[in-house]
């Protein structure tokens, strides 16, 4: 295990060292390797994962399900802390042990968000956002076996986080309660993931959506939600403010009779 | 779902034509609201009869506070360049046809029962572009956040991408049509658009 966290980092490193890129043009070196993996994602989701989180869904009532949720999210706030002081936001981490204090006592052991009502909201860090902080570059786009998108920032963010889960230092973390845990916690997020499944599937690429979303989803959490106003990236030669060269805009043809297409 | 969140976006930046140009970005989305709003308000019915009529109105009121060349062009990205006069033409008007005939229904089925807060409006540093970030509940009583990226066009401010929950409308089309246009070509991309071929995949399988 320390082996593999070891390789990884360095892996990372090596590789990390470039600057963060564009979410329309990531580094993906693995692409064929990873299209290959996102296709076994959604059929193991499709046959097994998503049919259970429909029925989860359709017989735990929404409260109980909200409940879970928070749970699940209070046991991340160690993670939310400790990578809120590794980016020197000391405001932030003392919110945030604020909400472990609060929602674990007064909340239930977690179950019932009473921080959010009194207003200190959920705030989300993780090593592999710290790691972007302080400006180190996603590296690759990867696609991992049934954990989904990733890159070699966050994989090393994700095993380094593993150390602050509270559950990584119960006695039996293998035994069957601890399991049936992990079990509960990944169908209950596939269920509050069901409304999506529309957007994804009017994709025309499925796994591009998800790329693009995902980086996106990533670089926005590394700036608390106000990632830096950047243009796009236009080809040198085509200036942004060149009305000559723009396509005349002309209203939409009536669609029972579309416009014509030449072959 | 998205079909919804678009309709609800669309609704919030519908402009009267004739409305005169705005000091700010957000009253250039704000009062104009309403106008769509109204427009829909007092002929649903024909709308709803007569859809291509409705599309018009969308034309008229919505389509002008977008700035279309600009978006087909960071949508083509490195294809811009190569791609012919006529083809930068019909690939822009195909694009926003295929928004407008993809999101029509959802529009008139959401005109009344949003609610739009407009937060802060946060300007580049150069004062050139801005972003106008909203929440918006809809019906069922979830707020979305969406955002929407101005940028001055003769005294105007006109919408190039909108930011649906940190997704840029345009990252994501970026991304996927060009992978398309190096698999099959910009031509083969730009007639399947005019035929309608995205809308039927959107329109369809859209869940709800």
């Amino acid at each position: 295990m320390r082996l593999v966290g070891i390789s990884l980092l360095i892996a990372t490193l090596a590789v990390a060292g470039c600057a963060h890129r564009p979410a329309d043009d990531p580094a993906d070196p693995l692409e064929p390797v990873n299209r290959a993996v996102f296709k076994f994602n959604e059929t193991a989701d499709k046959y097994a994962l998503r049919p259970v989180a429909k029925v989860y869904a359709d017989i735990t009532p929404a409260p109980a399900r909200q409940g879970i949720t928070n749970f699940f999210d209070n046991l991340q706030e160690p993670r939310n802390i400790v990578n809120a002081i590794l980016q020197a936001k000391f405001v932030q981490a003392g919110k945030n042990l604020g909400r472990l204090l609060l929602n674990s006592t007064a909340g239930l052991a977690g179950f019932v968000d009473v921080a959010t009502e009194v207003g200190l909201e959920k705030h989300e860090e993780g090593l592999g956002q710290t790691l972007g902080y302080w400006g180190v570059g996603e590296g690759w786009y990867l696609m991992l076996p049934l954990l989904g998108p990733s890159t070699n920032r966050d994989l090393v963010g994700f095993a380094g986080d593993s150390f602050v889960n509270p559950s990584f230092y119960l006695p039996g973390r293998y035994d069957v309660y601890s399991i049936s845990a992990n079990a509960v916690n990944l169908v209950n997020t596939r269920a509050n993931f069901l409304a999506a499944d529309g957007i994804l599937q009017q994709q025309f690429d499925r796994y591009l959506f998800v790329r693009t979303a995902y980086l996106q989803q990533r670089w926005n959490l590394i700036h608390d939600g106000n990632p830096p106003l950047e243009g796009f990236e236009l080809p040198p030669d085509e200036p942004i403010d060149a009305p000559t060269s723009n396509p005349q805009v002309t209203p939409l043809a009536p669609a029972s009779e579309p416009a014509e297409a030449p072959k | 779902m998205l079909k919804r969140l678009f309709a609800l976006l669309v609704l919030a930046v519908g402009v009267n034509a004739t409305a005169t140009a705005a000091t700010t970005p957000d009253q250039a989305l704000r009062g104009t609201t309403e106008q769509i709003q109204k427009q829909i308000q007092a002929n649903y019915k024909d709308y709803r009869a007569d859809l291509n009529k409705f599309y018009g109105v969308v034309d008229q009121v919505v389509v002008p506070r977008f700035d279309v060349p600009y978006i087909a062009q960071l949508v083509l990205a490195t294809n811009y360049a190569a791609a012919t006069p006529d083809q930068r033409t019909r690939f822009a008007n195909s694009f926003k046809n295929m928004l407008v005939r993809a999101y029509a229904n959802a529009m008139l089925d959401n005109y009344d029962s949003i609610q739009i807060e407009w937060l802060p409006v946060r300007p580049s540093d150069d004062g050139k572009t801005a972003l106008v970030n909203t929440s918006m509940k809809s019906g069922s009583g979830k707020a979305y956040a969406i955002g929407f990226r101005v940028r001055k066009v003769a005294d105007d401010w006109k919408v190039f991408d909108i930011v649906v929950e940190n997704l840029s409308l345009i990252t994501n089309f970026r991304t996927q049509l060009n992978a398309e246009i190096k698999k099959n070509g910009l031509e083969n991309v730009i007639v399947r658009m005019e035929k309608g071929d995205f809308v039927d995949t959107a329109t369809n399988t859209g869940g709800k």
